[in-house]
């Protein structure tokens, strides 16, 4: 009997089991796959048609990041005065004393990085896509090559260290080395296509990439093929996303809300004042900033008038920039004549007026690095140029409400962007700013 | 005639005195005391001489107090009493049957009922307080239902009718009626839905909502999409979400269950690990008709919620230069635009049948109008659904809702068109003015949204024998939400206007099957074996139109837009899983089960095949044993074990990229790095305890102490920068561990003939920590929260100043740890008292407490330079220019070139008065009305919180740069909101 019982029931758990195997089998068997639409998988970036807007991406990218950094900068040099309002289309608090700190300036490095990522992407994928013979001559592919060598401009200008690739922090002149092969990695493809626009930005960037590495030979041959009126310029757009908008204009202007920045106090608005030069024009009005910066309260608010909409393109490149780089290299070897001249025809080229003539070459330094601050004003070069001037011992003094002190308001001064704290956190290698 | 009528009525509601008192009826009842029911069926029956009459009462035992909604079954006949506790069950077959009486919380009663012709047979039925009970019946996932006694793992019940409350809502209902659920409102506004957390947070990056089943029918869990603009700054916003719970009356829920963790919810499968609520809404009981008729009268007002302290812990002193003639520090200078919120709600709801046929039927609609000037809420809602057994063995059920509610939100987060930010800043706001007529402006922002929800689903059940049942449901919900925010032209901060206009539909499909085969094995031992399938497919759809620009004034849509933006997001995950459980009954005391699931989800990464998650449970009702004395009275000891699991999102197994339009060209930026390897995180949960009754069932006790690791764990992994910047990728990397204990405790005090005294205690923590992160670096997932190796989940992290005491400027240290983000403790206490004339008062309140949170609106002050109150007592002294008497703490805070916004993160410890209630029932015979219930209640009438240098209500929230808020954050912060009101409700139920 308990033999019989113990059968049956072994063969009904059999049973059970047996069905509970096939139910699973049909179970794994069945098809759980299920494709939502939206994003775009990454094997479609793959097909030519794909190509342009992965161009486009990195062009994006670094002007999402330079829109940061141009605007932080200018705070941190005292192009522009902080009038305390952070959060949303401001300015944080470190900043408004002149210090770029990780904790405040994470966007600037990741936005740029992820510029740079793409750019090594997109040449690379547009290379095996077109294959060498049609990169070598596509008008895409020379535009993929300026962007990514603009964005290596501009990390090797900005940034305190270079890291490729999760790799170990490097010192910041490399990345201007792999501008400067890319730059000419671009005249080559540029010209190839015939696009003389991109020649001539390419020459041009590969001259600031070159003052930036003190080749000032090469400097001085590049910017010389660089017509003095022509200008290559970080596209903005009034899109619907306000974020695309040229955010020095956005964050302080009549047109929104935001109240972040004041010519005020700042030796460029002393210099309009005298001087009604277009390139570093302003606005006064009765009103004041949108937060308080201690050390004044509430700031008066002046806002920029160079950057009028907000779809204005900030300068990557310019003619007038390679007739200064001209100039300098003239005032490095002493040739103070020479420089003025340069100077003088930039400034008749604007409707500014003639400069004062320099006595000595120290007030011609000095003049050169304040026409340097005035043609370049909100380009995000200024932290650049005075990072490499006081790299060099270059003569020249800067004026107090540029410098930490009681007329600037500076407690301090960054030379440089920090590598974010995204990127401390991820790369294994230590790179925490030195 | 009436007022004669309505005083004996008054009379008969007195309590069980008087029902006693009564003569026993002899031949037919009294004219008085006759209802409707009766006569009707005299009327339409047969004649009134071949039945009988069984009516009466039921009542708690020693005060006499009536309790209501109390179930009784006379044969095959179904009742249901009233507010009075009055039943009755006319034109009765003469006979000899079985009633039986059942209530939560109370002791079933079984008893013999002879009907003979033309009597009635009157009664008074008094039940014990029974708090615990072991052949209480709940749902466990398997088919039908299981016994108290047979179940491992913890599970609560809340049963709606025996509350002395009225609940206004489902996140009202839940809040602080079980251990170890958290209900958090989020917002003092209308409409915003509540973060529901059992033993907190199982994921780290995943929805931490529980699943909700509806009558056995998954419904949507989660947030609809927030009211904000496609593009730019998502706080455009009044940054609340929506919860579908919001769209269940919970006048219509009969009970609710709480499973609360993977050792219960095994076999709900991949999506369960948060813990499953199921509710059940009330069902036709009534042979014949029964029409219930209830109106909610509340009025809300906002208490104060300014700062009461400075930084440094002394009572605020504000000096007169500090004054605004606009508002108060006590309402963050918010006083112009609060007002008095009025809520008017009706329902009507019918339910009854015959034997074989019951039915349901409610329908309600409300007006709100919230403390914010804008705020206003309409709802209406129809329930209904149907019971049919057309044969002995075979069941069928349908129930359907609707739901359709129209909101109108006050523009009131952290945005620079906020109406609380703006006023909090003042002169220094994005008016630059102080000036109501200024700040008013953004009040011409438009936030509307339109929701409608249905749900239907049905049940088919077959039970040929007493061995073996079988039960198939299927079910749909379609959720849907239509939005609109509205910038005007010339409008403040969109000069030229803006417009979106969003429509989202959710819909969730379930089938649903099991059966169980129960059977004798060996003399005492009995098996019940159950197996099932499940398949949930969920769909949403969200589509927003979008336009920037209008060509001048007046009503615009999106078409007027000169610039435009059109988005779409489709995401359809599907899962199917079966399962096998057997349950080991020995001698009816000993019990121990055994169950797998299977898993498969379009969600999995491609190499990921079926998941299982496998379960055991055992009880020991060790009150039965011979051994145990009857005085130590009922003990059940359990204990359990199983895994659930938290499916990744749609997408985050592919490596995808975003477009997005650049001068007129779509440009490719990095989205999800993907990982083909992706799957659910698994989480194993061991949880033991007890459950007791003693002193004659008086005292309750239920005690758990759980355990329960993730590993598996989905973590956001960061990913570097310079290598792609691609957005954090999910990836099984990690293992968090939480431990608690639950205790609950319930106790009659007294029962006296007159005067009835009840409490309850409840205790529940919740520690968590993660083990491991498999090797990836600590992350952030926003709003200062951190997962650390060793820290809570997560950790508030952030700056500190290291030298606060010193009178020396403010060093700052980085990563300092404040503290967990969700609370470590939660303490419950609830009390009421049965008094005379069938008065019960009840208080109820709630302290949670061991968190922490960042405080939006002090953080951006602080980095602004405004004045904040909580720095007044120090600016004394700052702008006397005694820097040198300043603490550094206090310059960190007060000083905006030194501040950092970690420096506003607070405790969120707080208590308060959920609930206080005086209600009475009255027995009525007016008009056909047959029992009335008054309730008056105060809701939140009590606030105490921890951190008095702030204006932070814990319980609100503000995740403002992602698309959802509120209830899916996943750190909580806190951000312009009002804090929650406190609300006076009167409410009056007719039965008849």
């Amino acid at each position: 009997m308990t033999t019989t019982y113990t059968v049956r029931t072994a063969g009904r758990l059999a049973r059970r089991g047996f069905a509970l195997v096939a139910v699973l089998g049909g179970l794994s068997g069945c098809d759980f796959t299920v494709t939502n639409p939206g994003p775009t998988q990454d094997a479609f970036l793959s097909d030519s048609l794909s190509l342009t807007a992965q161009v486009a991406g990195v062009g994006y990218t670094l002007g999402d990041g330079m829109n940061y950094l141009v605007l932080h900068s200018a705070v941190a040099t005292r192009e522009l005065f902080p009038t305390g309002q952070s959060g949303q289309f401001g300015v944080e608090p470190r900043n408004w004393v002149g210090l770029l700190v990780t904790e405040e300036q994470g966007t600037p490095w990741n936005l740029l990085s992820r510029a740079r990522w793409l750019g090594d992407q997109a040449v690379a994928r547009l290379q095996t896509v077109m294959g060498p013979a049609v990169f070598a001559r596509h008008p895409q592919a020379a535009q993929a090559l300026l962007w990514r060598a603009f964005t290596y401009r501009v990390l090797g200008e900005a940034m305190c260290v270079s890291i490729i690739d999760g790799g170990p922090a490097t010192p910041a002149r490399d990345n201007l080395v792999r501008a400067e092969s890319t730059f000419t990695a671009a005249i080559t493809v540029a010209s190839a296509a015939n696009n003389m626009t991109l020649v001539n930005a390419a020459y041009a960037g590969r001259a600031q990439v070159r003052v930036a590495l003190a080749d000032w030979t090469g400097a001085v041959a590049d910017a010389g093929r660089v017509p003095t009126t022509f200008a290559y310029k970080m596209p903005y757009f009034a899109n619907i996303d306000e974020f695309g908008y040229n955010r020095t204009m956005w964050s302080s202007t009549s047109q929104s809300f935001f109240k972040a920045t004041s010519a005020w106090n700042t030796w460029y608005a002393q210099y309009y004042d005298a001087s009604k030069d277009p390139r570093v024009a302003y606005t006064t009005t009765a009103l004041k900033g949108s937060g308080a910066f201690p050390p004044v309260g509430a700031v008066n608010w002046w806002p920029q008038a160079k950057y009028d909409v907000r779809t204005a393109g900030v300068n990557l490149a310019s003619g007038r920039e390679a007739r200064l780089i001209e100039a300098e290299a003239a005032l490095r070897s002493g040739n103070i004549a020479s420089a003025m001249t340069t100077i003088d025809a930039n400034r008749a080229s604007v409707g500014a007026p003639v400069a004062a003539r320099p006595a000595t070459l120290l007030e011609a330094w000095t003049l050169l690095k304040r026409e340097r601050g005035i043609e370049l004003w909100l380009e995000g070069r200024r932290l650049a140029d005075r990072r490499r001037w006081a790299a060099t011992s270059t003569p020249g003094a800067l004026d107090p409400k540029e410098i930490p002190g009681t007329a600037s308001y500076l407690e301090g001064q960054s030379s440089c962007f920090p590598v974010s704290r995204q990127e401390i956190d991820t790369n294994p290698n230590n790179v925490g700013t030195p | 005639m009436l007022i004669r009528r309505f005083a004996a009525a008054l009379c008969l509601a007195a309590g069980p005195t008087v029902m006693h008192a009564l003569p026993a009826p002899s031949s037919g009842p009294p004219v008085e005391h006759v209802d409707r029911e009766r006569l009707r069926s005299a009327v339409l029956s047969s004649p009134p001489q071949q039945t009988g009459m069984v009516r009466g009462r039921v009542v708690v035992v020693g005060t006499g107090a009536p309790i209501g909604s109390v179930q009784l079954q006379l044969g095959t006949r179904g009742a249901q009493t009233n507010d009075v506790g009055a039943f009755t069950f006319a034109n009765v077959e003469a006979g000899t049957y079985t009633l039986d009486v059942r209530m939560i919380g109370y002791e079933r009663v079984s008893r013999s009922v002879t009907v003979t012709l033309g009597k009635t047979v009157e009664l008074t039925i008094e039940l014990k307080r029974m708090a615990l009970s072991l052949d209480q019946v709940i749902v466990t996932g398997t088919v039908g239902t299981a016994r108290r006694r047979e179940v491992g793992n913890s599970i609560s019940q809340i049963d709606v009718a025996s509350l002395p409350e009225v609940p206004t809502s489902v996140d009202n209902l839940l809040q602080g009626k079980a251990t170890g659920l958290t209900v958090t409102a989020n917002s003092g506004g209308v409409g915003g839905g509540a973060s529901i957390r059992l033993r907190g947070n199982v994921s780290a990056t995943q929805n931490n909502q529980p699943l909700i089943y509806i009558d056995g029918v998954r419904v949507k869990n989660d947030g609809f999409p927030k009211n904000t603009f496609p593009a730019g700054y998502s706080g455009n916003s009044d940054n609340t979400v929506y919860s579908p719970l919001n769209d269940i009356d919970p006048g219509d829920i009969e009970r609710v269950e709480v499973i609360k963790g993977p050792a219960a919810t095994t076999l709900y499968g991949t999506e369960a690990a948060s813990g499953v609520i199921q509710i059940f809404t009330k069902r036709g009981q009534t042979r014949g008709r029964r029409w219930t008729f209830q109106t909610d009268q509340s009025a809300s007002t906002t208490p104060k919620y300014g700062p009461t302290q400075g930084f440094e812990g002394d009572p605020l002193v504000i000096p007169d230069k500090e004054i605004n003639p606009f508002g108060t520090v006590d309402y963050l200078y918010l006083d112009p635009w609060l007002r008095t919120g009025y809520k008017n709600k009706y329902t009507l709801a019918l339910d009854g049948g015959r034997d074989d046929v019951k039915y349901f039927i409610s329908a309600s609609s409300s007006r709100e109008t919230g403390v914010l000037p804008l705020d206003k809420a309409e709802q209406t809602s129809i329930r209904g659904n149907l019971t049919v057994t057309p044969r002995k063995d075979v069941t069928v059920e349908w129930n359907s809702s609707f739901s359709t509610n129209s909101l109108t939100k006050t523009p009131a987060g952290g945005t620079a068109a906020g109406l609380t930010l703006n006023a909090s800043r003042r002169n220094l706001n994005y008016f630059g003015s102080p000036d109501p007529a200024q700040i008013g402006r953004v009040l011409d922002f438009e936030l509307d949204s339109r929701v409608d929800h249905f749900i239907t689903g049905g049940k088919l059940e077959y039970q040929p024998n007493e061995s073996f049942t079988t039960r198939l449901i299927l079910g749909y919900d379609l959720a849907t939400q239509e939005t609109r925010n509205y910038m005007p032209f010339g409008f403040a901060t969109v000069p030229l206007g803006q417009i979106s206009n969003g429509v989202y539909t959710s819909r969730t499909s379930t089938f649903d099957y099991a059966a169980t085969y129960s059977r004798n094995l060996f003399g005492k031992l009995r098996t019940s074996l159950s197996a099932g399938a499940q398949a949930i497919s969920a769909d949403q759809v969200n589509v927003v139109a979008a336009s920037r620009n209008f060509p001048g004034p007046g009503e615009q849509t999106v078409s007027n837009g000169a610039v435009a933006l059109g988005t779409e997001d489709r995401i359809r995950v599907t899962n199917g899983g079966l399962f096998v459980q057997n349950v080991f009954d020995l001698n009816n005391r000993y019990f121990l089960t055994f169950g797998v699931r299977f898993d498969g989800n379009s969600a999995f990464g491609q190499s990921l095949g079926l998941q299982s998650y496998p379960k055991v449970s055992g009880s020991y009702v060790l009150s039965d044993e011979s051994f145990w004395p009857d005085r130590f009275g009922t003990m059940k000891l359990r204990a359990a074990y199983g895994q659930s699991g938290r499916a990744p999102g749609a997408f985050d197994a592919l490596r995808t990229w975003t477009s997005y339009s650049w001068g007129g060209t779509s440009a490719f930026i990095p989205r999800n790095l993907g990982n083909a390897n992706l799957g659910p995180e698994r989480t194993t949960e061991v949880e033991g305890g007890f459950e007791s009754a003693t002193f004659d069932g008086r005292v309750t006790v239920d005690v758990t102490a759980y355990r329960r690791q993730t590993r598996d764990a989905l973590f956001a992994v960061s990913q570097s920068p310079s290598e792609g910047g691609w957005a954090s990728q999910l990836e099984n990397v990690g293992r968090l561990q939480s431990h608690g204990v639950e205790v609950g405790v319930n106790a009659t005090l007294l029962q006296g003939k007159r005067l009835g005294w009840d409490a309850g205690f409840t205790y529940s923590t919740n520690y968590s920590e993660v083990l491991s992160l498999g090797g990836a670096a600590p992350f952030t997932l926003g709003n200062n929260g951190w997962i650390q190796v060793g820290k809570p989940v997560p950790n508030i992290q952030g700056f500190c100043v290291s030298n606060p005491d010193e009178l020396a400027a403010p060093v700052r240290k980085a990563n300092c740890d404040i503290g967990p983000n969700t609370p470590t403790h939660t303490i419950g206490a609830n009390t009421s008292f049965t008094l005379p004339w069938a008065l019960t008062f009840s208080t109820r309140g709630e302290y949670q407490g061991g968190h922490f949170a960042y405080s939006l609106l002090d953080g951006e002050a602080m980095v602004r330079g405004i004045r904040w109150p909580s720095c007044f007592n120090a600016y004394a002294q700052l702008d006397a220019g005694n820097l040198a008497a300043v603490p550094a703490g206090i310059r960190g805070k007060c000083i905006s070139s030194l501040a950092i916004r970690d420096y506003a993160i607070f405790p969120l410890d707080f208590f308060r008065l959920r609930d206080i209630t005086l209600r009475r029932s009255f027995a009525l015979n007016v008009g056909g009305v047959t029992s009335a219930l008054v309730s008056l209640s105060g809701q939140n009438v009590l606030w105490w919180k921890k951190a008095k240098n702030t204006a932070i209500d814990a319980e609100t929230s503000g995740g403002f740069t992602t698309g959802n808020t509120g209830m899916t954050q996943q750190v909580r912060s806190v951000g312009g909101s009002i804090p929650i009101p406190r609300t006076f409700l009167m409410s009056v139920r007719l039965t008849f």
